[in-house]
């Protein structure tokens, strides 16, 4: 049957921003530490800035014993702790919170569905919804599987009126076998574009920002390659150790928490071909050629490759702080990695025999997330007063976090009569040239998300080839006795091992 | 911040500026300073009076678009010099705490005789590669020569049409004015539209309320009570609803005398099947500008929607009430319609609003019947 579109023959214009159609989005794990933190703060940021269509409602769903009274007063008082734009406006909110709802409820039990489809129907009538549904789930993964298929049961994923939409957190499983039981059991219920993966690192600008610079400028494009680039060091570094999450990041570790999603992403999209357009499909299909390009690491490779490390206590920002072993939560003799650096090659056409080092851990002495570009040498040194191994490399330091920019660094004489080669920086920051601030990541996804634009969400294509490359990592870590841990004080750089990793007597960039 | 007098010579005055960052960079203790420039913004002032206001309302915009900016205005008339040009150079602390963002003003102030020179000084300040913005503040002399010869150096021309003394007899002129095919035009009463055009379209999103938009029959266009004639802003969102609408024809219709004193103007506009009667009418509202608009459909349908002004000026609330469904409300935040907030918005735009060009044509049709208020 052919569906007849209209067209709001208002929304013409390039002032205009998109607003979603009217709809709801049901919370689980309402009373979670997620929704107060990021999903309110987020909802009611697009709300007043009018981002949001008028019909649009929150449906919480939790365990804990609330009316919507009680989740409105609790949604305000997390707005205003966390929001990050002042004071809670009383009139706006009030408006806002006319759309909050509260389901008391049990995800297991099915009677529950039956309740949420009912209020959803209410909803529907009362604020005009038309059947267009969010579900986020912003419960442990343990729950996704559970929540979906009573979802189903409860004829709440599908419909005949509106769209329906499923939110899932990371992680997306925990090795390459549980990530494709999660993404069955899902898929069994959901279709893939139904599907939203939020990894919040995409959303954020700077790493949007990656795709302008590399494809709307033509003078990197041609040198983006494996004969002027001699490697690429990526970095996300955090300063902080495990706060209040011990349990999840001890059976986590720092390759399936950042590695798997944040920082395959973003190898992905320093790597990728340019798409044949910027629409979702595209992007996601070159991203997903640079990880299948990724050859598995192996065998001895592991060891040659990959360098893990856990903290022990030390001074970060001059405060002294415990060693891993020693925080709240965590198993004494645990052998949890809190860093991890990884050498991985591309291996296609373009990228053949450039490595790609990734790096990340907690308690490290800087909080940032960058990635060096560091381009081959001159072949030959003309300035005979400066010797060749005081010439640096010219070096492309693309930042993601925080103070986002992008600086060149190459040589320039010094003054004077001599002739002496120094380097110095070219800077762009983003706070200089656009002083705005930025929509936070999970403004942007939730947005997006509600657009039925899928760009800068994780397709389970790419998760699970993501998996597929760590996997192995994880088996020979588990088949071998671990390193003696701790192997790093809190507020270095890592074990010194990772500096091994780094061939041709390169180093890691120090930010 | 330096502030230093400089001969108008345009080689002089970057000689100078160059001086003042390196002092600045001397007093700097964080580093050296960063200078980041996105565009050049020409401001002409009505007067040299007026050169204070106008850089106080520049330090919000710099902060979003580090820029240099020049400033220029008649001479006040007890000048001595026939051009007095001053300079300064500073750095703002931007959103994130960094002292980088660098501002540059430049302002000229000339007598009468002296106007033909101002523009070859602008041209030879304006940065290279960078976009030219011209903010015109005075409505009521857009088009005399300095304005020509300045628009010539801009790709987009900043103005407020809302300044204009007399709508029916300045609007066919500044339509003219508009219709150089070289240069882009931001009107700040098209700007202030932007969140009553945003919610007035969210009205009508879904395809549950879709139907209605092709329904409405009747839309009253109400503006605040300041002053004694129809204002821009309200011309223009009844021209925007018109058009957007597919309505055409506007025929005035007369009013029974004594009666609807508010009411400016009223027309009756056709589409193919339909009629559409549109009002613009003074509301008791202190203020200018928009301050609610009413949209309702044929009686039988019995659907209404509104958009009016909060009664603290900084939001808008919309009802919409649906055959059998409960009346739908909303209140967001707009924030300030200060010139620097608009002037900011409009300088991240580059090409040319055919939207708003549109509009223009559609509102110039309107005003014939503006007289008849």
């Amino acid at each position: 049957m052919a569906v007849l579109t209209m067209e709001n023959p208002l929304r013409e214009g390039i002032r205009l921003e998109r607003t979603p159609d009217p709809c709801v989005m049901v919370i689980f794990g309402a009373s979670g530490d997620l929704t107060r933190r990021k999903l309110m703060p987020a909802l009611y940021n697009l709300w007043r800035e009018r981002l949001l269509p008028a019909g649009f409602s929150v449906v919480g769903f939790s365990r804990t014993e609330m009316n919507d009274e009680q989740f409105r007063a609790a949604m305000k008082e997390a707005v205003e702790q966390f929001g990050e734009q002042g004071p809670v406006d009383r009139e706006a909110w009030e408006s806002f919170a006319e759309g909050l709802f509260y389901l008391s409820a049990h995800p297991g039990h099915p009677e529950d569905y039956a309740s949420l489809s009912s209020l959803l129907e209410e909803v529907d009538r009362q604020r005009g919804t038309n059947g267009n549904r969010v579900y986020y789930l912003a419960v442990p993964p343990s729950s996704f599987a559970g929540i979906v298929q009573q979802l189903d049961a409860a004829g709440l994923a599908q419909g005949e009126k509106g769209w329906r939409r499923l939110i899932i957190e990371k992680p997306f499983g925990h090795d390459l076998q549980s990530a494709r039981q999660l993404n069955q059991a899902i898929s069994k219920v959901f279709h893939e574009e139904q599907i939203y993966r939020i990894d919040h690192y995409l959303g954020k600008e700077t790493v949007q920002n990656l795709l302008v610079f590399r494809f709307a400028n033509g003078i990197f494009e041609p040198i983006w390659n494996r004969r002027y680039v001699n490697h690429v060091q990526i970095t996300a570094a955090e300063t902080v150790g495990v706060e209040n999450r011990a349990s999840y990041y001890e059976e986590s570790g720092a390759l399936r928490d950042m590695v798997q999603n944040h920082l395959s992403q973003v190898l992905a999209l320093t790597a990728m071909e340019p798409p044949a357009s910027m629409g979702a499909d595209e992007v996601r299909a070159e991203k997903l050629k640079v990880l299948r390009a990724i050859p598995p690491l192996v065998g001895d490779r592991v060891n040659s490759c990959v360098v893990r490390g856990q903290y022990g206590p030390g001074w970060v920002d001059g405060k002294q702080v415990a060693g891993y072993r020693s925080e709240p939560g965590i198993n004494p003799n645990s052998t949890t990695e809190t860093f991890v650096a990884l050498k991985l090659f591309v291996e296609n056409w373009r990228w053949a025999g450039v490595p790609f080092y990734l790096r990340t851990g907690k308690r490290l002495p800087k909080h940032l997330t960058e990635i060096v570009i560091q381009f081959r040498q001159a072949p030959l040194l003309l300035f005979n007063h400066t010797p060749t191994d005081q010439v640096s490399p010219n070096l492309l330091v693309i930042r993601i976090q925080p103070d986002e920019g992008i600086s060149l660094k190459f040589n320039a004489k010094q003054p004077g009569p001599a002739v002496h080669v120094r380097p110095v920086t070219m800077d762009f920051r983003y706070s200089t040239s656009f002083g705005m601030a930025s929509a936070s990541a999970y403004e942007r996804l939730l947005l997006d998300c509600m657009l039925g634009d899928p760009s800068l969400f994780a397709h389970r294509d790419a998760v699970e080839t993501a998996w597929s490359i760590l996997t192995p990592i994880l088996d020979a870590w588990t088949s071998q006795p671990p390193p003696s841990l701790p192997n790093y004080a809190a507020g270095t750089w890592g074990p010194a091992e990772a500096d091994s990793l780094l061939q041709g007597g390169g180093c890691w960039r120090q930010p | 911040m330096s502030h230093t007098e400089v001969p108008a010579d345009a080689g002089k005055v970057e000689k100078e500026l160059r001086h003042l960052w390196r002092s600045e960079a001397e007093k700097s203790d964080a580093g050296p300073v960063l200078c980041s420039r996105t565009l050049n913004l020409v401001v002409y002032c009505l007067a040299a009076a007026d050169l204070q206001a106008a850089a106080e309302l520049l330090d919000p915009i710099v902060m979003q678009h580090p820029c240099r900016a020049i400033l220029v205005s008649p001479a006040a008339p007890n000048a001595e010099q026939e051009i007095h040009t001053e300079i300064s150079a500073s750095c703002l602390t931007s959103h994130t705490g960094n002292r980088y963002i660098g501002r540059e003003l430049i302002s000229i102030a000339a007598k009468p005789a002296a106007q033909a020179r101002v523009a070859s000084i602008v041209r030879a300040l304006v940065l290279p590669d960078l976009p030219v913005f011209l903010w015109w503040r005075d409505a009521n002399s857009l088009g005399n020569d300095l304005f020509q010869q300045l628009r010539e150096l801009a790709s987009r021309v900043i103005v407020d049409s809302a300044g204009l003394e007399d709508l029916q007899a300045d609007w066919p002129r500044v339509h003219s004015l508009f219709q150089s095919p070289d240069t882009a035009v931001s009107d700040l009463a098209w700007s202030r539209l932007t969140s009553w055009r945003q919610l007035i379209a969210q009205l009508f999103d879904g395809p549950a309320r879709m139907p209605y938009v092709q329904r409405l029959r009747r839309i009253v266009v109400e503006f605040g009570n300041e002053g004694s004639s129809v204002q821009a802003d309200a011309l223009l969102l009844a021209a925007w609803l018109a058009r957007q609408l597919g309505f055409r024809n506007p025929q005035p219709v007369s009013r029974e005398a004594g009666r609807e004193q508010n009411v400016f103007a009223v027309w009756e506009l056709s589409r193919t099947g339909s009629r559409l009667r549109l009002e613009l009418r003074q509301g008791k509202r202190p203020g200018h500008g928009v301050c609610a608009v009413f949209l309702s459909c044929d009686e039988k349908e019995a659907a209404t929607f509104v958009v009016s002004r909060t009664q603290d000026g900084k939001g808008l609330a919309t009802r919409s009430e649906l055959p059998g469904q409960p009346p739908l409300r909303r209140l967001v935040r707009t924030g300030d319609d200060s010139p620097s907030r608009l002037v900011s918005r409009e300088l991240e735009i580059l090409g040319r609003d055919a939207l708003y060009e549109e509009v223009l044509r559609v509102a110039s049709d309107l005003t014939p019947a503006l007289s008849a208020a």
